[in-house]
């Protein structure tokens, strides 16, 4: 219906009709409105729209007129009680901006920060990361794919302005207990940690953390900071930085084996270093380490209990194996009722994943994996297991425009479900990470999955076990004892230990073959 | 440098949001970076922005540091109204222009034909649209671009020999540009729309208002637009879209020199009439300014500052100073807004069409977003968003103008100078406000519109290779 409303000699401006007129228009059960002074123009308006009556006609350019094409009576109401509501001033404007355009803006409105978070992609997070530097802020680059030449000439302009440059490709960091990308709030304390490797980082904080120790800060480097090009740039800031830092007691470093050069100069400024140095070059060499005068564990779990006996002044922790045999082999004779099958993870942390392939080789499994190891045999493809088998599945082949799985963990159903599908598999080993910036419910996410599975695998008679390697602490955003319960209720065996996960899952594999370790 | 480990932690997140919602989940106090690749997604042109342009960067900055203080110290008057073909230099009787860069006849939109065909009927060269279409088609009309004659034509920017324009004139330099007048709602140089109404008006201003406003003019300096941005800037005007305060203060200048004129009462009445009837009077005044002034660091060796910048509705133009007259074109873009009745949308309008915008490279209009809540509001934002649009423009401009205050903006002045590196660097191009015009001519609303990017990328690359770099 039609209906025509004049409020004589009460006057708004066009533009304010104008923007009226359209949050009017969305109203329900109103077809059509018009708010407007009766001028000529206007009424040509309402003539074109087929809404002006005579009441209209008779209107003045000093009167508002309110056109409403609508569904019913009622509907006029609503709508007079918008427009007087916006009349008088309608919702305040909002808190001012929020989101800056560029980065020189954002730094001209906080020209306090002095860390700058880049997530973009890599052809461009060089550029943005020299911008921040040369605006005097340490760098924390979570983006991958910058070129080499880049990182180098990054690393050496922090290095010159005396910034710390985080990655590029760095998942994790700890600094004065605030986490950085994706990591736990582990508790404050003594400990140190640089590393080229964010899951390994992740797990030392979080054994500390649980074992009632605490983290001064965590510096992540980037996966590329030990190659001879880069050349453990930013692990020998981090290590400077730890040693001049009063909080910091023990340090740990952590990564894969650097390249032969930077693993020489690293292991000299190791030698030189004031603090005792825990080194844990995950699948590399322990005799030079320790020539260099510094610890070498044999799992991240190590590490982290070898830095705690430090700090306590305790005798330290000899290898953690004979530990997992005691504990561990029960649990996995208790999951090796049946024969055969064959092991396979699923891994979100790299680190997680490699060290779950040096457990295994260790127990003397063949591990195929999509892992640099020059332990592990390689895979056809890693969209397809083979044998026993660890896949990183924060691989680029996995992840290529989608978020990392430690955000998303969804990415990991289809592969739990295509392992559990393959009469082959016996046990499928996994890790779930919490934290900040993980996802707010991971276990929630695969819990379903690994229920569907081991429901599925029951009524077709196959014996297969879930083991996972759960990653988190108290402070996280994720209740993590929930997360747990979620995971066990699914039905499976959960260690918030990543070597232990893996142990288990490898020797109940061997049990199943009736191998001896 | 402060050592991050002491310091308590403050970040600008520059990428996903993920890791801004996760830092302020622990109270780190967290500025976040809407970000957008710069140079338009190009990394290669990025790069090349960043580090390829050392060699010439010292003269550059110093040729836009000259070319903005020209700029700002510019002293635009307006002078005069005087028929097109006694001011405009090669405005030979069969010379006809429209608004926007060049365009051949074969690519040009139906409403700027139509209204090149209604000047060819405004001249007496042809009696009939039919007859004026075989003359184009003959080549024997010259049809060009108003801006390559130092003419600013606002929305179809149809300008003819025997048309009136408004001649503004930049103290300092002498250079002169020249608008045609506010013709009212129906009009042959904005719309596109030629009637007998539109010639009856036509013939009016040219014959008895022209010249008498004129002779006005003529006795006195000229009137000083400058002066009157600067206040309408204070009083809600953005100079483009909205100009109410500066018509009002122009009324106020031109009615004493009116009336010391001679003129006879009833021509006097007539032109109170004509400038109490449409505020929108100033807004030719504001246009033919911006030009005189841009006119003076038109072929500045080495200056990337933006002195041109149109649409034809088909073509979006930009020209950069060292340049000189090359034109860079994109698509022209379509405006985002309000229209003025409910009937209309989208796609009764056509692209950007005009070179009004040749304000906002003067530092008005959308730059002046601060100065114009009014404006803002059009589209359905605060005064925040405002000020915020300002501040973007700031990221692509050589300085402010303090000769034009804003009170949101702290009084500082509009970003001002836009350069053509720094939208390259950070992919945001100039916004500019203007009025919506339907495929018929006639204005159906008033918004906003973002430049295409690909323009300016050209243009990078045009100043490159001027100077022997390698993009």
């Amino acid at each position: 219906m039609r209906k025509t409303i004049i409020r004589a000699g009460e006057y708004h401006d066009s533009v304010f009709l104008l923007s009226i007129s359209k949050k009017l228009r969305a109203l329900p059960g109103v077809n059509q409105v018009v708010a407007a002074m009766g001028t000529d123009m206007n009424k040509t308006v309402l003539e074109d729209t087929g809404l002006l009556d005579e009441s209209g006609r008779a209107a003045t350019s000093k009167d508002l007129i309110l056109a409403l094409d609508i569904a019913e009576e009622d509907v006029a109401n609503t709508v007079l009680a918008e427009l007087d509501f916006c009349i008088a001033g309608g919702e305040s404007g909002g808190d001012g901006p929020k989101d800056y355009p560029s980065l020189d803006m954002a730094n001209a409105a906080h020209p306090d920060s002095n860390l700058v978070m880049i997530s973009v992609p890599g052809a461009f997070a060089a550029l943005e990361a020299e911008h921040a530097l040369e605006l005097g802020k340490h760098c924390f680059i979570f983006s991958d794919n910058v070129e080499l030449a880049d990182e180098v000439a990054l690393k050496k302009l922090g290095r010159e302005k005396g910034l710390l440059v985080m990655g590029p490709g760095c998942g994790t960091s700890l600094i004065g207990g605030y986490a950085l990308g994706m990591m736990s709030a582990a508790a404050r304390g003594p400990i140190g940690i640089v590393g080229a490797s964010g899951s390994g980082i992740h797990q030392m904080a979080m054994i500390i953390d649980r074992a009632g120790g605490g983290i001064s800060h965590a510096i992540g480097t980037g996966g590329r900071d030990l190659s001879d090009e880069v050349g453990g740039s930013t692990m020998l800031a981090g290590l400077e930085l730890l040693e001049q830092d009063p909080e910091t007691k023990v340090l740990i470093l952590v990564s894969k084996p650097p390249a032969p050069a930077t693993m020489q100069r690293i292991l000299e400024r190791v030698r030189q270093c004031s603090k005792p140095v825990i080194v844990h070059f995950l699948g590399g060499d322990p005799e030079l380490v320790r020539k260099a005068g510094a610890l070498a564990p044999e799992t991240l779990e190590h590490a982290a209990r070898m830095a705690m006996a430090l700090v306590a002044g305790e005798t330290l922790p000899a290898s953690p194996y004979e530990d997992y045999a005691r504990e561990l082999d029960p649990v996995a004779a208790s999951l090796a009722k049946a024969g055969g099958g064959s092991l396979r993870g699923v891994f979100c942390g790299g680190t997680h994943a490699e060290e779950a392939a040096l457990v295994l080789e260790r127990l003397g499994l063949t591990v195929h994996s999509n892992l640099p190891l020059p332990c592990c045999a390689s895979l056809k493809s890693p969209l397809q297991s083979e044998g026993d088998c660890i896949i990183d599945i924060g691989d680029e082949i996995f992840t290529q425009g989608k978020p990392h799985p430690v955000i998303e963990p969804s990415i990991i159903n289809p592969r739990i479900i295509q392992e559990a599908s393959d009469p082959q598999t016996g046990v499928i080993l996994l890790d779930i990470l919490c934290g900040f910036g993980a996802h707010p419910d991971p276990a929630g996410v695969v819990g379903d999955s690994i229920s569907q599975v081991l429901r599925e695998a029951k009524q077709r008679g196959q014996e297969l076990a879930v083991v996972v390697s759960l990653c988190g602490v108290h402070n996280d955003p994720q209740d993590v004892e929930g997360q747990r319960r979620t995971l066990e209720e699914a039905g499976a065996v959960v260690f918030f230990n990543n070597a232990q996960a893996a142990y288990c899952a490898g020797k109940t594999i061997l049990l199943r073959r009736g191998e001896k370790q | 440098m402060s050592n991050l480990l002491n310091s308590t932690l403050s970040v600008i997140n520059v990428g996903l949001s993920h890791f801004a919602d996760s830092l302020d989940a622990q109270g780190i106090p967290t500025a976040r970076v809407k970000w957008s690749p710069p140079a338009g997604g190009d990394p290669v042109l990025a790069r090349f922005l960043r580090s390829g342009l050392q060699s010439i960067a010292q003269k550059v900055e110093e040729a836009n540091a000259r070319a903005f203080k020209h700029i700002i110290n510019a002293e635009p008057y307006w002078v005069g109204i005087k028929r097109a073909r006694d001011v405009v230099p090669g405005m030979e009787p069969n010379v006809i222009l429209h608004s926007g860069p060049p365009i051949s006849w074969d690519r040009m939109a139906p409403v700027q034909q139509k209204g090149i065909l209604g000047a060819v009927q405004h001249e007496k060269l042809a009696e009939d649209e039919a007859g004026a279409l075989r003359l184009v088609e003959s080549g024997a009309i010259s049809v060009r671009s108003a801006m390559d004659m130092g003419v600013a034509g606002a929305g179809a920017g149809i300008v003819s020999p025997s048309m009136v324009v408004n001649v503004c004139r930049e103290r300092n330099t002498g250079k002169e540009a020249y608008c045609v007048p506010f013709e009212g709602r129906v009009g042959l140089g904005v719309w596109g729309v030629y009637n007998p109404e539109v010639e009856a008006t036509l013939h009016r201003i040219e014959t008895v208002l022209g010249p008498a406003i004129d002779k006005a003019l003529a006795a006195s300096d000229g009137i000083p637009v400058r002066n009157i941005i600067a206040q309408g800037l204070q009083m809600n005007d953005d100079t483009h879209t909205r100009q109410t305060a500066e018509g009002y203060i122009l009324v106020s200048e031109i009615i004493p020199l009116l009336l010391q004129a001679d003129l006879s009462n009833a021509i006097l009445q007539e032109c109170v009439d004509l400038f109490v009837s449409s505020e929108r009077w100033f807004h030719p005044l504001g246009i033919a300014s911006a030009l005189s002034v841009l006119k003076g660091i038109k072929g500045m060796e080495y200056c990337t500052l933006l002195c041109t910048m149109c649409g034809n509705a088909v073509d979006y133009g930009i020209q950069v100073s060292c340049l000189g007259d090359r034109w860079f074109t994109s698509p022209s873009p379509y405006l985002t807004g309000m229209y003025l009745s409910p009937k209309w949308s989208q796609k009764d309008a056509v692209p950007w069409m005009g070179d009004s915008c040749i304000v906002e490279a003067y530092g008005l209009g959308a730059f002046s977003g601060a100065a114009a809540p009014a404006v803002i509001r059009l589209r359905g934002g605060s005064y925040q968003d405002g000020i915020q649009q300002s501040e973007e423009m700031k990221q692509i401009t050589t300085g402010v103008n303090y000769n034009y205050p804003i009170p949101l903006l702290g009084f500082s002045g509009p970003p001002t100078g836009i350069d053509i590196l720094k939208v390259g660097m950070t992919g945001i191009t100039p916004l500019a406000h203007g009025g919506i015009i339907s495929h018929q001519g006639g204005q159906i609303g008033a918004g906003v519109v973002r430049l295409p990017f690909e323009c300016f990328r050209d243009a990078i690359h045009g100043v490159s290779e001027r100077y022997g770099l390698q993009a």
